[in-house]
């Protein structure tokens, strides 16, 4: 899977990437990808799936699913 | 006393009488600075129904009381006067270096009354105020007139504070800009200064805030503590990695991007204007404000050439990008060299044009109107020469220059319902629709539609989050959902906005303080304390916070303004177009009821939304009981 780290979250990823590809064999919830990766799931706000907004507790990824994950937007 | 100088230097332009005056400690901690000390002086001195434009109109201009402290994003100062934008409490904050110079200088604020016969500019050095000619500096663009001033006075280190040719032009929301790369951008107080024949104020000063501290160790060493957590706060460092213009893509994801003057959430050519776009295509530099380690400021390059007048930030990208349905961000960067050089509010000269586009669009005006431009959404050419003509006065531009409200009233039809603001003052690039505290912000603020009112909704919607338990001290006990106006979350607004009003009092950068940031509650507090001496807790702070939002709003309550005036622009009571919000609108009764729910918290009257005698008399306020009846 293709993982787009938006916003704050790239602070948790490796060298800070904004782009993450990960190997998943079988479906498998996000929250636990997120959690092999470091990154909180207490600071994602958005997340997409394949274009399409869902539910961070809900989701579960397939190995071909490009999914995106943004942090919460305060005043800018 | 500690942590000021508490210098006030008066300076009448019509007399060219100069004076200084030394506030005592009392008062000052009940108006510790910023806008609590702003909104004092212009409710005790400004006559009630004063004209903007009337040479009694006052211009205050505050630092905080830690601005100029070696402590990361305190260094904010206000300027203040009434409005020519709304005719309500004027406000506008900045910061950059021209603050903590003014400190450095001996100076906490200046009142500026009067008008002056011919154009001037004042200097200001340790102990010396001069009232100098601005008659070569008048009409020209405001980095033509740093230099030549700078050289003039033959020291490249002045800190110079100015208007533009917009504020000349009584443009009504022209701004301020101090080094070219901050604004006090907000209620057109640059047109207010303009008024008075002010050009610019220069300042240069040795005074290190330190030698005003009480405890100089103590502060020093909170100020090393919270510099060193900016690169290991994820909010700190992503403010210092991508600065205001990351949050493009994120908020365009929730649906929330405004886009064609808000008919929209989402824009279809966000990849050009996003953060990866902005960085490839014309960034090259960071810069920063005075002693702040997060460095949140951009520089650009335009055309090989470094924009002396910064990057443009979030605001800026989405109000002449998405919110005109302009796409090239090389275009977006040059609109906001032209604000900047003209000084014009990029917020609302943004929102201004995307008006004048949707009237355009319904032919509520025609190309005779425009001059022959083709003001539809997406022409970014049109915009740019819309911009130079509102700053220029020409053709259209001036009648845009008396802002979206008043323009709409001219042009008639429907045009009000395409006005997105409030009080007469432009909504900032964030839709309400996905974050409704933000909206009850925009429609009770004092100043206009405003979005720093409270900390926005969604950085305390996850229990888990780190704004949300850095928000746990001041009384945030519970996460609540974004599309909420419940009694709680409207009890939890009531504490963000006094925590807010209070950061902004002592000189605090909305990107430092939690929850929107990095620093602890706990750490402002012990840093107004070290500085000062005194022993504040977060109630003090927190009545301070109210203290200073209820002089403003007795100050509009004393011009006739009333609950009527704390409404939403009707699009907002409508669904969004597109995007995973479409169709959803703010729920009017609900907002209805959470105003009433918030009256009574802040001990308004329900009925009018007039700050009651009893709150006021409980926050030390009985001086302004009376003046509630001069309306």
């Amino acid at each position: 899977m293709k993982l787009k780290v938006g916003g704050a979250l790239s602070f948790y990823t490796p060298a800070h990437a904004r782009l993450v590809e990960v190997k998943l064999d079988k479906s498998t919830q996000l929250t636990d990808v997120l959690y092999k990766i470091g990154i909180p799931v207490g600071e994602v706000y958005i997340v997409s799936v394949n274009g399409e907004l869902a539910d961070l507790n809900e989701a579960f990824i397939s190995p071909d699913d490009e999914v995106s994950v943004y942090s919460a937007v305060d005043g800018g | 006393m500690y942590g000021t100088s508490a210098k006030i230097l008066r300076v009448d332009l019509t007399s060219n009488f100069v004076d200084t005056e030394i506030l005592d400690e009392e008062l000052y901690r009940l108006y510790p600075g910023g806008k609590a000390l702003a909104g004092y002086i212009l409710l005790k001195e400004l006559p009630a129904h004063t004209e903007p434009f009337s040479p009694d109109n006052l211009i205050v201009i505050v630092n905080g009381l830690l601005t100029g402290a070696p402590v990361s994003t305190a260094t904010r100062y206000v300027v203040s006067a009434r409005s020519p934008l709304t005719n309500a409490y004027g406000e506008s904050e900045a910061a950059g270096f021209w603050g903590p110079e003014l400190k450095m200088a001996g100076y906490e604020a200046i009142v500026i009354k009067g008008r002056a016969s011919q154009p001037v500019y004042l200097w200001i050095t340790e102990g010396h105020v001069e009232i100098r000619s601005a008659q070569h500096l008048w009409g020209r663009l405001t980095a033509e007139v740093q230099e030549d001033i700078r050289t003039e006075l033959g020291d490249d280190k002045i800190r110079i504070l100015q208007i533009g040719i917009a504020g000349e032009n009584l443009v009504r929301f022209a701004g301020l800009t101090n080094d070219l790369r901050h604004f006090n951008g907000r209620n057109g107080l640059g047109a207010v200064m303009g008024s008075k024949n002010l050009r610019a104020i220069a300042v240069r000063g040795n005074q290190r805030y330190q030698t005003f501290a009480y405890d100089r160790d103590l502060l020093l060493e909170l100020g090393r503590t919270i510099a060193k957590r900016v690169p290991q706060n994820p909010l700190s460092w992503d403010l210092q990695q991508r600065g205001t213009p990351g949050i493009v893509e994120s908020l365009n994801a929730s649906g929330i991007l405004p886009t064609r003057n808000f008919q929209q959430g989402v824009f279809e050519n966000v990849d050009d204007v996003k953060w990866e776009a902005y960085e490839k295509k014309i960034m090259s530099g960071r810069r920063s404000c005075y002693a702040c380690a997060i460095r949140c400021k951009r520089e650009v390059t335009i055309d090989g050439k470094v924009s002396p007048y910064g990057g443009p930030e979030y605001e800026t990208v989405d109000a002449f990008g998405p919110n005109c349905g302009v796409s090239d961000l090389l275009l977006i960067a040059r609109a906001n060299e032209l604000c900047n050089a003209y000084m014009l509010d990029s917020i609302s000269t943004g929102s201004t044009i995307s008006f004048a586009m949707e009237c355009f669009e319904h032919e509520l005006i025609n190309l005779e109107d425009t001059g022959g431009l083709d003001l539809r959404f997406g022409n970014g050419e049109a915009m740019l020469q819309m911009i130079e003509n509102i700053a220029r006065r020409r053709g259209l531009g001036d009648l845009l220059a008396e802002g979206s409200l008043r323009a709409a009233e001219k042009i008639g039809g429907d045009a009000k319902l395409l006005a997105m603001q409030v009080k007469g003052q432009e909504l900032a690039m964030h839709d309400p629709r996905g974050k409704y505290n933000v909206g009850m912000g925009y429609a009770i603020s004092e100043i206009g539609a405003d979005h720093l009112v409270v900390a926005h909704d969604p950085a305390l919607a996850n229990p888990d989050s780190i704004s949300f338990k850095s928000a746990q001290s001041l009384g945030i006990e519970e996460a609540l959902p974004v599309l909420s106006l419940s009694d709680k979350k409207m009890k939890y607004f009531f504490i963000l906005e006094r925590w807010n009003s209070f950061e902004k009092a002592v000189g605090f950068c909305f990107f430092g303080p939690a929850p929107r940031s990095f620093i602890l509650p706990e750490e402002v507090i012990a840093a107004v304390n070290a500085a000062t001496g005194w022993n504040i807790t977060l109630s003090e702070a927190l009545l301070i916070g109210e203290r200073a939002t209820n002089l403003a709003r007795v100050f509009n309550t004393r011009e006739g303004f009333s609950r009527k005036d704390d409404r939403l622009p009707e699009r907002l009571f409508q669904g969004l177009q597109n995007g995973p919000l479409e169709g959803k609108p703010i729920p009017r009764d609900e907002f209805t009821h959470a105003l009433t729910v918030l009256y009574g918290l802040k001990g308004w009257d329900p009925e009018t939304g007039q700050p009651t005698p009893k709150r006021l008399k409980e926050l030390s306020l009985a001086w302004t009981v009376d003046l509630l009846d001069e309306k």
